[in-house]
C-alpha cells in the first residue's frame, strides 16, 4: 500500500551556523542521516560513524501510556517485559507442549482473575464471605504454580539475552514511556545480522510465556520505584492532579489493581494492535555500511506484515481551568516546593520558546539561583523545566527552602519571578547566554552513538521528526525577548499553576 | 470494552516461509579485528615532572580538561569529617584570589562553558568542559580556578546549609541505609566507613578549606587527562606556561590504610516505616584489583549475578519466582584495599527471608557444582566482545588511562585483556567460588518493615534467623550517627 520512498538525505550538522557569531568558526562534523522507508511502512535511520567498531541499534514503537485506557494501564509497559521471554524459535525445547502449558497456566490465572475480582468487589462493599474464596484462590494458584514448574523443564532461559551478551552486546534494555516504547542494544559491527535477526524473531512470533510470574515481578517494579520511594505516591498523585482527565495522567508502571488483574491476552491484543512495521522507527548509528545496514533491513524488517487496521486515535480532554490548584504533603524527604504550568506539546512552536525561558532562569548565573539562593537566602537550590511530549507538555519549577524559611514564602518568590517575566522583556545578555548554553548542549548530543540514535529516535516517536530535531540550532536563532515575555503571560498565569508542598514529617525512631 | 481476536493474521508467518536462516545460532559474521589503545601512546610528561594522558579529537568542536589529585575524604580531620567534599565544592563555587564568583559565573555560563570540582574518598578532579572557539578564554578561568581558589565564606555558609539539609534525609531511603550499615559492618571504623556529622560540617572554616587545597592541590600530586578540538603541540605548550609557576610545596598524601577490622558473621535489621519491600545485602570483603584471581573472579560473578538478565540470580529470583524487578550481585576490587563481595535485591516485605534463601543456594550450587561450559562460553565472549566500550570517546579513553596511573594498573593490562579471559578454564572459576565466596559468613543487612518481614511469605518455612544470628538496630540519629539507647 505505501510507496516505496528510498531518499538519501545528507544533512549538514549545524546547518548555517556561520551566521551566528557566538557559535564555533569552524564547521562541526557533518551529521549524513540515511533515511530508508522499507515497503511495509517500517522507517530505518542509518548513520555512519567509524571510530569504533561498535553499533547502536534501536527500534522505537509509537505506542506507550497515553495509548491505554483505564482498567489496562501499564500494558504497554507489561507488553515490553513480555517481548524478552521467547519467541517460537528461541525459549523452549518443546513448541508443543510449551503452548499447552502455556495455555493451561492462563486458564487457571484467569479463574484466579474472577475470583480476585469477586474478592475486590466484597471487600470494596464491606461485605464479608472473603476467606472460602481465598482458599479456593489458593488451589488455583498452587495448581497453576505447578504447571509453571513443569513447563520449566522445557523452557530455555533468557535465550535473547544469551544471544546478544555472548555477541558482546552491551546496553541491552527496553524502555516504555507516555509516548513510545524503545528496544535497544549495542553490538560490535561484525555482528549486525544478528540484530535484525533477533529483533525480526521477536517481531515476527512471541510467545508471551511465564507472563504471570513476570506480572510479579513489574509489580516489584512498581514497589520499588514508587510505593516503597518515600516521595513515589505523592508525585504520582500531583501528576495525576496535574494531568487531569489526559490520558497521561496514569503512571506509566500502570496502577496496581489494573496490573493484578491484567491477562495475558491484554498484552497479547496489545502486540498486535501497536507493534506494525509501519508504526516502528529503527536507528542505526555506528561502524556500519548503509548500503549493507538497507540490504538487511529490506530482507528482515521487509518482511514483517501490518495489523489489518491502524490504533484507535488517542482522544484528549478539553482543559477548562476555573483556579489554581494544589496539593501538600508530609512525607520522609526534604521539603520542596513544586510550581507546574500545562504547556504544548512537541513541534509546538512555543516550546522553543519556553525551553529558552527555563534556560534563563537555570544555572549559577540564572535568574532563580541569583535571586532565590544568593540575594534572598530563601533557597538552598531552585530550578526550571521545560518538557514537552507528543500530547502536552509542562513548565515546572522546583525550590528547596533554607532551613526555617516557610514554603508559602518560598512560593510567593517563585511565583514573584514569572511575575517579572510576564512584565519585563528580559535582557540581551540573557538571551545570549540562553541561546548559547542551549547550542552547547545540543552539540553535545553529537558525541556518542547512542545519543545520536536516541535524539533521532526520540523525536520521530515523540511527535516530531529527525530533520526537525536537528534544525533546532536555526529555530532558536528566532527567539526575542517579546516571545519570551508572550509565553510567560500565557502559560504561566497564577491561576493556572499547580502547586505541590512537600514537608519533612517526624521519623519514628524505631519500632 | 475491547473485543479479543480482532487481528489475529499479523503473526502467522513462520521463518520457514521465508530465505531468512532458522536460527540465529546458523549466522555467521565476518571476523573483526580491534587492537586497544595503548596508553603510553597517549603519555606526556611535562618539564615539571606532572604527566598528561592527551589526545587531539575533533568530532565535536569541544575541549574537555580533567585534572586528577590523589587525596580525599580518608584525610579528613575526626573532628571536620566533610571536609574534602567541601573542598570539592565551595573551590569552584567560591570565586578566585582576582575574579569574583559572579563573574566566573555569569562569564562560563556566557560561553556555555563549565568548571567542575570535587573531591571524593580518595580522589579529586578539576575539570573544564568548553567550546574549543573559547579555549583561551576557558583556560584563563580554569587554571585560575585551580591555582588561586579564594573559598568566599558566604559561598561555604551556602554549602555548610545544603549538606545539613542533606543530612536529613539520611534515613529517607532503604538502599541509603542498607549501604551505609553494611559498609560499617565490613569495614568497621575506617576512612571508607566515617560519615560527615552537623557538628563537623559546621566546624569547617574557610583557613581550612584554603590549608587542604595548598597542602593536596599542586603539581606534584596531579594527573591531567585531556581531549578534544585542539592542537596537541600548542596545548602542551599552553600547559607548560600556566604549570610552570605553581606552588610545588604541597605533600604527597599518605597511601589509605587497609582495613583491620573484622567483620562478624550475621543479620543486621533496621526497621523503616511504611516500607513495602525489604532491602536486603549480603556478602563479604572481597578483593583488591591486583589479585591474580580477579579475571576468574570477574566472569564467576556475571554467572552468579552481574550478567543481567542470564545470570543465575535473576533466573532464580526474579524470572522464575518474580520476587524481584533488581537483583544482582557485584564482585567490586579494591584499588587501594580490598573491595566487596555482595549480592542486593529488593522484595516485597513478606518475600524478603526467602528470597535470601534463594540467594545463598545459588552461591552454594556454584561452589558445588560449578559453571556449565555453555555459561563460561558466553561471559568470556561478552567480555572480549564488549571490551572496546571502555574506550567509547577520546575523553573518556584518556580518563581511563589517568585513573590507571593513579591506582597503579599494569601497563599491559588492555593488551593482554582478552587473553587472560580467554585463559580461564571451568575449573578455575569452580576453584575462585570455593577460594572466594564465604555463604557460611555471610554478613547481611535487612532494612525494610520489621515485622511483615518478620511473618514471611506463609508459604515457605524460612526467617532471617536461618542465616545467622540476628541483631535489630534503630536508625541513628542523621545528624550526629549515634543511635539511640536501646534496653
Amino acid at each position: 500500500m505505501l510507496l516505496k520512498r528510498p531518499a538519501v538525505l545528507f544533512f549538514i550538522f549545524l546547518a548555517g551556523i556561520a551566521t551566528l557569531a557566538s557559535l564555533p568558526d569552524t564547521d562541526p562534523a557533518p551529521l549524513p542521516v540515511h533515511e530508508e522507508i522499507l515497503d511495509n511502512g517500517m522507517k530505518v535511520l542509518i548513520v555512519e560513524r567509524h571510530d569504533l567498531p561498535r553499533v547502536f541499534c534501536v527500534i522505537f514503537f509509537k505506542v506507550g501510556s497515553v495509548n491505554e485506557h483505564q482498567g489496562m494501564t501499564g500494558v504497554s509497559h507489561m507488553l515490553e517485559h513480555m517481548m524478552f521471554k521467547g519467541t517460537h524459535t528461541l525459549g523452549t525445547s518443546d513448541l508443543g507442549r510449551d503452548a499447552y502449558f502455556n495455555n493451561e497456566i492462563d486458564q487457571k490465572m484467569l479463574q484466579v482473575r474472577a475470583i480476585d475480582l469477586r474478592i475486590e468487589e466484597l471487600q470494596f462493599r464491606g461485605g464479608d464471605g472473603v476467606e472460602p474464596l481465598k482458599q479456593q484462590r489458593q488451589a488455583l494458584v498452587k495448581e497453576a504454580d505447578d504447571l509453571a514448574r513443569e513447563q520449566k523443564t522445557i523452557t530455555l532461559k533468557e535465550e535473547l539475552w544469551t544471544r546478544y551478551l555472548s555477541n558482546g552486546g552491551t546496553s541491552l534494555n527496553a524502555s516504555t514511556g507516555p509516548d513510545s516504547t524503545q528496544y535497544f542494544v549495542e553490538l560490535p559491527s561484525n555482528k549486525m545480522e544478528l540484530f535484525f535477526w533477533l529483533e525480526t524473531d521477536r517481531l515476527r512470533d512471541p510467545v508471551f510465556r511465564e507472563f504471570y510470574s513476570e506480572r510479579e515481578v513489574v509489580k516489584e517494579e512498581r514497589r520499588m520505584r514508587t510505593e516503597n520511594s518515600p516521595t513515589g505516591l505523592i508525585n504520582e498523585s500531583f501528576h495525576t492532579m496535574f494531568w487531569g482527565g489526559h490520558p497521561y495522567h496514569w503512571p506509566v508502571v500502570g496502577w496496581m489493581n489494573d496490573l493484578n488483574v491484567m491477562k495475558q491476552e491484554d498484552a497479547e491484543q496489545y502486540f498486535r494492535t501497536y507493534y506494525s512495521p509501519r508504526n516502528a522507527v529503527a536507528v542505526i548509528v555506528g561502524d556500519v555500511q548503509t548500503d549493507a545496514i538497507v540490504a538487511l533491513s529490506k530482507k528482515y524488517f521487509g518482511s514483517l506484515r501490518n495489523a489489518p487496521t491502524l490504533p484507535e486515535p488517542v482522544i484528549l480532554p478539553s482543559r477548562p481551568q476555573a483556579a489554581e490548584r494544589r496539593m501538600e504533603a508530609e512525607v520522609s524527604a526534604p521539603d520542596s516546593l513544586d510550581v507546574q504550568f500545562y504547556t504544548v506539546p512537541t513541534g509546538h512552536p512555543d516550546g522553543d520558546v519556553l525551553d529558552m525561558m527555563a534556560e534563563m532562569l537555570n544555572g549559577r548565573s540564572g535568574r532563580l539561583h541569583r535571586r532565590l539562593v544568593e540575594e534572598k537566602k530563601l533557597a538552598l537550590s531552585a530550578s526550571a523545566d521545560a518538557a514537552t511530549s507528543k500530547y502536552g507538555g509542562a513548565f515546572s519549577l522546583t525550590a528547596q527552602p533554607r532551613e526555617g524559611v516557610a514554603l508559602n514564602d518560598l512560593e510567593a518568590a517563585v511565583m514573584a519571578e514569572l511575575d517579572i517575566l510576564r512584565k519585563e522583556p528580559v535582557t540581551a545578555q540573557e538571551l545570549e547566554k540562553a541561546r548559547n548554553k542551549m547550542l552547547a548542549g545540543h552539540i553535545n548530543r553529537f558525541r556518542e552513538n547512542r545519543d545520536i540514535a536516541f535524539l533521532l529516535g526520540w523525536s520521530e516517536a515523540g511527535g516530531s521528526s529527525w530533520k526537525r530535531a536537528l534544525e533546532f540550532p536555526k529555530r532558536i536563532q528566532g527567539i526575542t525577548a517579546e516571545r519570551i515575555q508572550g509565553a510567560a503571560q500565557k502559560y504561566c498565569a497564577p491561576e493556572q499553576a499547580y502547586f505541590l508542598h512537600i514537608k519533612r514529617k517526624g521519623e519514628k525512631k524505631t519500632q | 470494552m475491547r473485543k479479543i481476536g480482532l487481528f489475529v493474521t499479523a503473526c502467522v508467518v513462520l521463518w520457514g516461509c521465508s530465505s531468512l536462516p532458522d536460527h540465529p545460532d546458523k549466522l555467521t559474521y565476518p571476523s573483526l579485528q580491534y587492537t586497544p589503545p595503548d596508553p603510553a601512546a597517549y603519555r606526556v610528561v611535562l618539564k615539571n615532572g606532572t604527566t598528561l594522558f592527551i589526545t587531539e579529537d575533533h568530532t565535536v568542536p569541544v575541549v574537555e580538561i580533567s585534572a586528577i589529585f590523589r587525596g580525599g575524604s580518608y584525610l579528613d580531620p575526626a573532628d571536620k569529617t566533610g571536609l574534602a567534599a567541601t573542598v570539592g565544592d565551595v573551590w569552584r563555587t567560591g570565586g578566585t584570589t582576582t575574579r569574583k564568583a559572579e563573574d566566573i559565573d555569569e562569564r562560563l555560563d556566557t560561553l556555555a562553558a563549565s568548571i567542575s570540582t570535587s573531591f571524593d574518598l580518595t580522589s579529586g578532579s578539576a575539570s573544564l568542559f568548553v567550546l574549543s572557539k573559547d579555549l583561551n578564554e576557558g583556560l584563563d578561568m580554569f587554571f585560575d580556578v585551580l591555582k588561586n581558589p579564594a573559598f568566599r565564606e558566604d559561598k561555604l555558609k551556602l554549602f555548610q546549609a545544603q549538606a545539613v539539609e542533606a543530612m536529613k534525609g539520611r534515613n529517607d531511603r532503604t538502599g541509603e541505609i542498607r549501604e551505609r550499615e553494611f559498609r560499617r559492618l565490613l569495614y568497621g571504623d575506617h576512612p571508607t566507613t566515617r560519615i560527615s556529622t552537623r557538628a563537623g560540617i559546621e566546624a569547617i572554616t574557610q583557613a581550612d578549606l584554603a590549608a587542604f587545597h595548598r597542602k593536596w592541590v599542586h603539581s606534584r600530586n596531579v594527573t591531567w587527562a585531556i581531549a578534544g578540538d585542539f592542537k596537541k603541540s600548542d596545548m602542551i605548550e599552553r600547559l607548560e606556561q600556566a604549570l610552570s609557576q605553581w606552588n610545588t610545596t604541597g605533600e604527597i598524601p599518605p597511601r589509605i590504610a587497609s582495613p583491620t577490622h573484622v567483620p562478624v558473621p550475621g543479620v543486621t535489621m533496621l526497621h523503616k516505616d511504611k516500607a513495602t519491600q525489604g532491602n536486603v545485602v549480603m556478602g563479604h570483603l572481597g578483593l583488591d584489583m591486583h589479585h591474580p584471581d580477579m579475571y576468574a573472579v570477574g566472569l564467576m560473578n556475571y554467572i552468579l549475578g552481574a550478567g543481567s538478565f542470564t545470570s543465575r540470580l535473576n533466573k532464580t529470583v526474579r524470572s522464575d519466582e518474580g520476587l524481584a524487578y533488581s537483583i544482582g550481585s557485584s564482585f567490586a576490587p579494591g584499588a587501594w584495599y580490598p573491595g566487596i563481595f555482595s549480592i542486593g535485591y529488593q522484595s516485597k516485605n513478606p518475600s524478603t527471608p526467602y528470597a535470601a534463601q534463594l540467594c545463598l543456594k545459588e552461591v552454594r550450587r556454584l561452589q558445588d557444582g560449578g559453571v556449565t561450559p555453555e555459561e563460561l562460553e558466553v561471559a568470556k565472549n561478552y567480555f572480549i566482545d564488549s571490551f572496546p566500550t571502555r574506550f567509547a570517546t577520546k575523553y573518556s579513553m584518556v580518563s581511563t588511562f589517568a585513573n590507571d596511573e593513579i591506582i597503579g594498573r599494569p601497563k599491559d593490562f588492555y593488551r593482554t585483556y582478552r587473553e587472560r579471559i580467554q585463559k580461564v578454564t571451568l575449573q578455575d572459576v569452580q576453584d575462585v567460588a570455593r577460594r572466594h565466596l564465604h555463604p557460611d559468613k555471610m554478613v547481611i543487612v535487612v532494612v525494610g518493615d520489621l515485622e511483615t518481614i518478620r511473618k514471611g511469605d506463609g508459604v515457605h518455612n524460612v526467617s532471617f534467623d536461618s542465616f545467622g544470628p540476628v541483631t535489630v538496630l534503630p536508625l541513628p540519629d542523621p545528624f550526629t550517627l549515634q543511635r539511640p539507647q536501646q534496653n
